[in-house]
């Protein structure tokens, strides 16, 4: 005889309670290591994900709102391993949709002009008619930038490509550089092709490397030319140019700084030249700092002979000139300046001079004026047969030239100060870098796996949404343990009696549940790999609305496995050494029941009997309320926590009273308000009362719930602020000063930082941050600045980003100058039919109109597929609850028997043994789901007010249905237990 | 009072036989007699009486309690019967142990009302004073003596007034001392109350106390 065959002897006389706690111990481990496997796998995928989306890519060099020249590629610093890609926004026409895409222009021989292959995720979206012909359009980019005044009025490019064939996953068809888990829809055409669509040929705006590129690496091999900064040199002079026609401000600076007596020159076209005696329409004029020899001051001008003639003027008298200036959403208002006649110059000496003018394409590059294609506003009917000639013989040789410090200020624009630069010796550049020429650099690779393995962790958050499961478990485990300990009180009284002592009788109790808790832990790792299966396939399929992508493989590490394994096995472990210890206590001093105080004898009745038997009991009835009730509180108050999405308050709040959300993946560069801009995009028939909010956007990572990775940098809008104080959309936290608008105080930098307000959703959960938190963003010009999270917003249709007012973000990324996001405000009769117009007038543009209020039940589907989970969850939860007490009615009941002969024995009839026993198993169910309704009424408190009617008749059905059950159950159980106790007594 | 006609009862043995352990009961009492029942340990007396106090069924032969036949009524006859007409003593007392002593011994009141009546409460303290146990009202059943249990038991099974009381093995697992005094007891109570008592001991001593002294050997009572 030895320690180890009493153990097994143990073991095996009281395995039916042993096969209760190992089936515990199964549910509770299955729970634990199934939840990190869900947490591994989840990670393993979004790490996958971003080797499917970059490959081998360590360095992304890239210009936001530029190009640069393809030969940088070529340098020996990448060693061989650049990709050279055009990669722009656009859009497929497709049976009557739009699809937005993702354009990557490459240099593949499988890809020949003419021809184009996505990716399987658009293949899977495009008709069948669209396969075999793909229109594709996308922003006309060009070099120079689209938002500048002097640009054709052709916004958008297409292209007619023949569908070549797939890209599939592996060949980096997913391709993105967006730290993003939802699967981009990508196309590929070649490079050539898609740099003379956008008239950018010879120039790139991304390259990929294999190599870790350092910005001093990139230093080393750029030079201005890269950037299109041209120095030209003849003798001995210098003049700076750009193919961007504009040279940046912080540029000219650099270059005025570095180059004493530079000569800055900015080319215009003036509206009107004007003399009181005459005036010329539509004149190139240039702003020039000295010419001649003369320094040109406040209000000098410089006319050719031929300007002179016309206007009727001489040296000294007077001129007005008008232009048009630019403001937001080239908004253009006409100014005019005064200006004194300095000098006259020869029309000839101008001609000969070539560089005086900018080549502004459809300006400068047509045989006549009428030819002029400008988005500039030009009236033909203004133009003589004298404006012809001289442009036939002349072209854009300006007729006068100005004094570039009194216009310079009001024809500057987002995108430079000036058009050349001349330099009596040669440029020195050397002050120019590529940051301040708007190339950039990321590492995608180290990046991606930043944020896919930081991103929300779904192991903490099914641990979390599984803790009662896992707290029902443990109470299944200890019934059956107490009830063992008690059955066994004999035997344990005999072994005290032979002198073991109660310690040794704790161990062996313990060793005997160790076994059972190893071997049920490992049953239980394989329970939690298919919980973890089950739950992946949910998430693919019916549970999709809280991850919006699919594709989630089953990919957990056997470490994970391990600690799953680890963590079930000492739960169990913990908990029984404990339960042991207290219920041996028990045995040997079982609690002695106090006598009564002698005012609690008044009386005796039916009442006073069941409380008795419960008290007898408490501990089982106790266990039974807290599973049951813990049950009923997660079910109950999640349950009416669902979003749901007919609160009008909330949807008012969310969309801050705009009816629709337009999202175009050709920016619109003009003002919808304006009848102007209104004509511009063929919404001259908007009705006047519709109001209309447009968005800038610095695109980066999506910050919304629709992403499962960390998110550094969310996309940024630019925003009318005030606008914004006028509607519904609604602050809940501001760290300025409450006492104005929040709003409004987001309207002013501070210093070099600069406010934001952020969707309350997307702070918590997208970002993981608080507000006074900064996040540092780089501008066009390679300078760091800091965004302030200095307000949230209630849950909004502008969930993933950040709110800046559009004035500080022009300051930050002034060349971003066209809306991709615009607002529409209407009445709800209105709706449909203005849905339909913009549709039809934005098609061009790659339009996507969608009501604000479906975008918001977007987002709050993730929510509410969260609250769902935790819903099912619970459930699962509160059925193991209601297993438990089942089990312990069960129980309860088969140890009554001598009792109910007793109460036999006594006369009682069985109808009234029936109904004690019954009323004193009800009260268990019936405190556990008033108590579970009550404290969930508590946690949420206010907010039950936006509980809609029909959540809350489901909520109190399900709890009635429950009680109900509970009910029946426990009458038949004991009406069972009744007519089953010795039939042969009466 | 009593009378019982050729009562049988058999039982299975475990080895698929069945083993007939009262063979033909004929018994009469009159009301107000003590009467004890003794025999070997096996031999029926734990039957008997359970078939006396309507606990369970005899296979055979008629049991009539003033002239009316017990068995072959509505169960609720039966119910009635055990709970005013019969009062039971338990060998093993079976006290309910969440219930103090006055609450045990209130017990049966419940089979037929909702709650004691102030008369059933007043009833409960004389027969507590009666017996001795009075300051123990509010003790539980656990921080009870061998002695006082059974007196507790005994307060139970006569709250309802019943015409006959069944005892057995009432003095089964006390001393002599305690036995004597539960002894006296049945003995006040027959006199004073007129209560018709059958017990059932294997003790010669205890069985003494009764007027009349029966022995059931084989199945028959003698």
């Amino acid at each position: 005889m030895n320690l180890s065959l009493l153990l097994r002897a143990n073991a095996i006389r009281y395995r039916p309670f042993y096969r209760l706690i190992a089936l515990a111990v199964i549910i509770m481990t299955a729970l634990v290591s199934g939840s990190l496997m869900i947490g591994d796998s989840v990670r393993h995928t979004l790490t996958n994900r971003v080797s499917e989306r970059i490959g081998n890519t360590e360095t992304a060099i890239f210009s936001l709102n530029s190009f640069f020249d393809e030969g940088l590629a070529q340098e020996a610093v990448f060693g061989g391993s650049a990709r050279r890609v055009l990669i722009s926004n656009g859009f497929i026409s497709d049976e009557g949709r739009l699809l937005p895409v993702m354009v990557w222009g490459v240099d593949d021989k499988d890809i020949p002009p003419g021809a184009a292959k996505v990716n399987p995720r658009l293949a899977a979206e495009l008709s069948e008619a669209a396969t075999s012909d793909i229109v594709l359009r996308l922003p006309a980019t060009r070099l120079v930038p689209s938002g500048s005044l002097f640009v054709t009025s052709n916004y958008t490019s297409s292209l007619r490509l023949s569908f070549a064939g797939t890209v599939p996953e592996a060949e980096g068809g997913n391709i993105s550089l967006k730290n993003e888990q939802i699967i981009p829809s990508n196309i590929f055409l070649n490079r050539d092709e898609l740099a003379l669509a956008i008239e950018t040929e010879g120039k790139l705006n991304l390259i990929l490397s294999d190599r870790i590129i350092s910005a001093t690496d990139l230093a080393e091999v750029w030079t201005p030319a890269t950037s299109g900064i041209r120095a030209a040199t003849v003798d001995s002079l210098s003049e700076i140019t750009s193919e961007r026609i504009f040279l940046q401000t912080d540029l000219v600076n650099t270059i005025v700084r570095d180059n004493p007596g530079a000569n800055r020159l900015f080319s215009y076209m003036a509206n009107s030249l004007e003399s009181s005696s005459g005036s010329i329409p539509y004149s190139f004029v240039t702003a020039i700092d000295r010419y001649a020899g003369l320094e040109l001051s406040g209000n000098d001008i410089i006319l050719s002979d031929y300007s002179a003639q016309r206007l009727g003027v001489a040296t000294n008298d007077s001129i007005s000139v008008s232009y048009f200036v630019s403001s937001d959403l080239k908004t253009l208002s006409e100014e005019q300046i005064r200006l004194r006649v300095a000098k006259i110059l020869p029309l000839k000496m101008l001609l000969e001079d070539k560089t005086l003018s900018a080549d502004f394409p459809g300006l400068s590059d047509v045989e006549r004026c009428t030819d002029w294609d400008s988005d500039m506003p030009i009236n033909m009917d203004r133009i003589a047969k004298e404006d012809e000639d001289y442009w036939t013989l002349y072209r854009s040789t300006p007729k006068a030239l100005i004094s570039y410090q009194a216009i310079a200020p009001r024809w500057a624009n987002s995108y430079g100060s000036a058009t050349a630069i001349r330099l009596s010796g040669p440029a020195d550049l050397s002050g120019l870098d590529p940051a301040m020429l708007g190339l950039q650099m990321v590492y995608p690779r180290q990046m991606g796996l930043e944020a896919a393995q930081s991103g929300i962790d779904f192991g903490g958050l099914f641990l979390s949404l599984g803790i009662f499961i896992i707290f029902s478990a443990l109470l299944l485990m200890l019934m059956p343990l107490q009830e063992m300990i008690f059955e066994r009180r004999n035997e344990l009284g005999l072994m005290r009696a032979l002198g073991f002592s109660r310690r040794l009788i704790t161990r062996i109790l313990f060793r005997e549940s160790v076994a059972v808790v190893l071997l049920a832990s490992t049953l239980g790792v394989l329970a939690g790999a298919c919980y973890t299966a089950l739950s992946l396939a949910l998430l693919n399929s019916l549970w999709n609305g809280a991850v919006h992508t699919s594709g989630f493989s089953f990919l957990p590490g056997w470490e994970t496995c391990l600690i799953g394994w680890l963590a079930g096995a000492a739960l169990a472990l913990i908990t029984l050494r404990i339960a042991i210890g207290r219920e041996l206590k028990r045995v040997d001093k079982p609690p002695a029941l106090k006598p009564l105080k002698a005012d609690s004898m008044k009386g005796f009745n039916q009442g006073r009997l069941i409380w008795a038997g419960l008290r007898m009991d408490r501990k089982r009835a106790w266990t039974s309320f807290a599973a049951l009730a813990s049950g009923v509180l997660i079910v109950f108050s999640v349950g009416l926590n669902r979003r749901g999405f007919a609160d009008s308050s909330q949807i008012l709040s969310g969309t801050g009273g705009y009816s629709l959300w337009c999202e175009t993946s050709v920016p619109l560069y003009h003002n919808i308000y304006t009848a102007e801009g209104r004509a511009k995009l063929a919404l001259a028939d908007l009705p006047s009362d519709v109001d209309v909010l447009q968005i800038f956007r610095y695109g980066a990572d999506d910050a919304s719930c629709l992403n499962l990775n960390k998110v550094i940098r969310p996309s940024i809008l630019g925003i009318d602020m005030a606008a914004l104080d006028r509607s519904s959309f609604r602050i809940l936290q501001c760290i300025y000063d409450q006492t104005s608008s929040s709003f409004a105080a987001l309207q002013s930098a501070r210093g070099d930082v600069y406010p934001a307000a952020i969707d309350e959703t997307t702070l918590l959960w997208g970002l993981q941050r608080q507000l006074g938190d900064t996040i540092s963003y780089e501008t066009t010009d390679g300078r760091l600045v800091s965004i302030l999270l200095a307000a949230s917003l209630q849950n909004s249709i502008f969930q993933g980003n950040l709110l800046m007012d559009k004035n500080l973000f022009a300051e930050i990324w002034p060349e971003i100058r066209g809306s991709e996001i615009a607002l529409f405000r209407c009445s709800s009769a209105q709706m449909p039919a203005l849905q339909r117009s913009l549709s039809q007038a934005l098609s061009e543009y790659g339009a996507r109109i969608v009501p604000a209020s479906q975008r918001l039940k977007e987002f709050n589907s993730v929510t509410d597929t969260y609250l769902t989970i935790f819903l099912t969850l619970g459930g699962l939860g509160l059925l193991l609850g209601l297993g438990s007490f089942v089990v312990s009615v069960r129980k309860n009941l088969a140890a009554r028997g001598p009792q109910i002969e007793l109460y036999r024995s006594l006369g009682f009839a069985d109808y009234r043994i029936a109904n004690l026993l019954a009323r004193e198993n009800r009260i268990v169910p019936l405190a556990a789901i008033i108590g579970g309704i009550l404290l969930s009424l508590l946690i949420l408190g206010r907010s039950i007010i936006n509980v809609r009617a029909g959540i809350w008749l489901t909520a109190i059905a399900l709890m009635l249905l429950l009680l109900l059950s509970s009910l029946i159950f426990i009458r038949r159980a004991v009406e069972r237990k009744i007519k089953n106790s010795n039939q042969q007594h009466l | 009072m009593i009378l019982l006609s050729g009562i049988t009862k058999t039982y299975p043995d475990g080895n698929n036989n069945f083993k007939r352990v009262l063979c033909g009961i004929d018994l009469e009492v009159q009301a107000g007699e003590f009467i004890a029942i003794m025999g070997a340990s096996g031999s029926g007396k734990t039957t008997l009486l359970s078939i006396l106090g309507a606990l369970i069924l005899p296979d055979g032969g008629s049991y009539r309690l003033y002239g009316q036949e017990v068995f072959g009524g509505k169960p609720s006859t039966l119910d009635d019967l055990r709970n005013r007409q019969i009062g039971f003593v338990f060998q093993e007392h079976r006290l309910m142990p969440q219930l103090c002593l006055r609450d045990n011994i209130l017990l049966p009141v419940l089979a037929s009302r909702l709650k004691a009546s102030d008369e059933q409460l007043e009833y409960a303290k004389v027969l507590m004073e009666l017996t001795g146990i009075d300051s123990l009202a509010r003790q539980f059943p656990q921080q009870l003596s061998g002695g006082e249990a059974g007196r507790t038991a005994l307060c139970r099974a006569l709250i309802m007034k019943p015409a006959l009381l069944l005892a057995d093995e009432p003095t089964g697992q006390l001393d002599a001392s305690t036995s004597r005094s539960i002894i006296l007891l049945l003995q006040k109570i027959n006199r004073e109350l007129g209560t018709t008592i059958i017990m059932v001991s294997h003790s010669a001593q205890t069985a003494s106390a009764a007027q009349r002294i029966l022995t059931l050997d084989n199945g028959l009572l003698s």
